[in-house]
């Protein structure tokens, strides 16, 4: 009886070994799909070469490179003192501007 | 958006306003009401914490172009004025002589108008390049928790290293 539980046990780990792959691969496979483009797509679009060097050099002094997505007013308690960029969705109201809740 | 506060009380729960950027996704401008987004936001600036709070730490995006342009009328002889963010549209690849149609239409007609960025999903990442090599771009993605969250930022990680045109990622909440 002893011999056949740690068979069980073995078992047991080996499934939820096998469940863990298959997350795993589930969810990678999921975020390459999800960025993914057709080349044959992208092989027949022109290119709008557009602006300059010296226009992309004056912007990068401008900007930082990351910020935060802050439509929660406990998200600014959170993440003030982290970043100094915040991305807010806002609506166009009668007298005002509408954002966060 | 429920229980929602005003933007002037949003920016009022900063400790500090002095050189912070926001990047105010405009969800619901069109061409009858974009001159009262400029009046009413010029006046929450000029508002904000004695005006610490400058223009050009913001940017606005929109999603249609026809505004893009009207927005870009009214502000761009501003000594300082609002950087200006183009929302790239929901394309489906899967039908792919429409979607090849759409994009070359918006390559040939981008010239027609001023924006500072292009703002897209992660998904047209490689479109983007190809089609707009020289526009900076602002990427972000949503959905996905634990392992697709993490390999997503990941690659937006990979992508900001390599191109020094993505110079703004959106890093959003696990939802």
């Amino acid at each position: 009886m002893a011999v056949k539980n740690i068979k069980n046990k073995y078992l047991l780990l080996f499934l939820l070994f096998i469940i863990l792959i298959i997350y795993i691969l589930n969810h990678t496979l999921s975020a390459y799909n999800y960025i993914y483009n057709d080349k044959n797509v992208i092989s027949k679009l022109y290119e709008n070469k557009s602006y300059t060097n010296t226009y992309i050099l004056y912007n990068s002094e401008q900007d930082g490179k990351w910020l935060h997505h802050m439509n929660s007013v406990d998200n600014v308690n959170s993440f003030q003192s982290k970043s100094k960029l915040f991305e807010v969705d806002i609506l166009i109201g009668s007298n005002n501007l509408i954002c966060c809740s | 958006m429920q229980n929602n506060i005003t933007l002037n009380a949003y920016l009022s729960l900063f400790n500090n306003l002095d050189d912070r950027k926001f990047w105010f996704d405009i969800k619901n401008i069109d061409t009858s009401n974009y001159m009262s987004l400029l009046t009413v936001l010029d006046d929450i600036l000029k508002n904000s914490q004695n005006g610490l709070l400058t223009k050009s730490n913001i940017i606005l995006e929109i999603g249609d172009l026809n505004v893009l342009k009207l927005v870009y009328n009214a502000v761009k002889n501003d000594t300082t004025r609002y950087r200006l963010s183009w929302y790239f549209p929901y394309i489906n690849l899967d039908t792919e002589e429409n979607s090849i149609s759409i994009i070359n239409e918006y390559v040939n007609s981008a010239d027609g108008y001023f924006f500072d960025y292009i703002s897209s999903d992660i998904k047209y990442y490689n479109i983007l390049e190809k089609a707009f090599p020289n526009r900076k771009k602002l990427f972000w993605y949503t959905g996905g928790c634990v392992i697709e969250r993490k390999y997503k930022r990941m690659l937006l990680y990979l992508y900001a290293e390599k191109n020094k045109n993505t110079e703004i990622l959106l890093y959003p909440a696990c939802i």
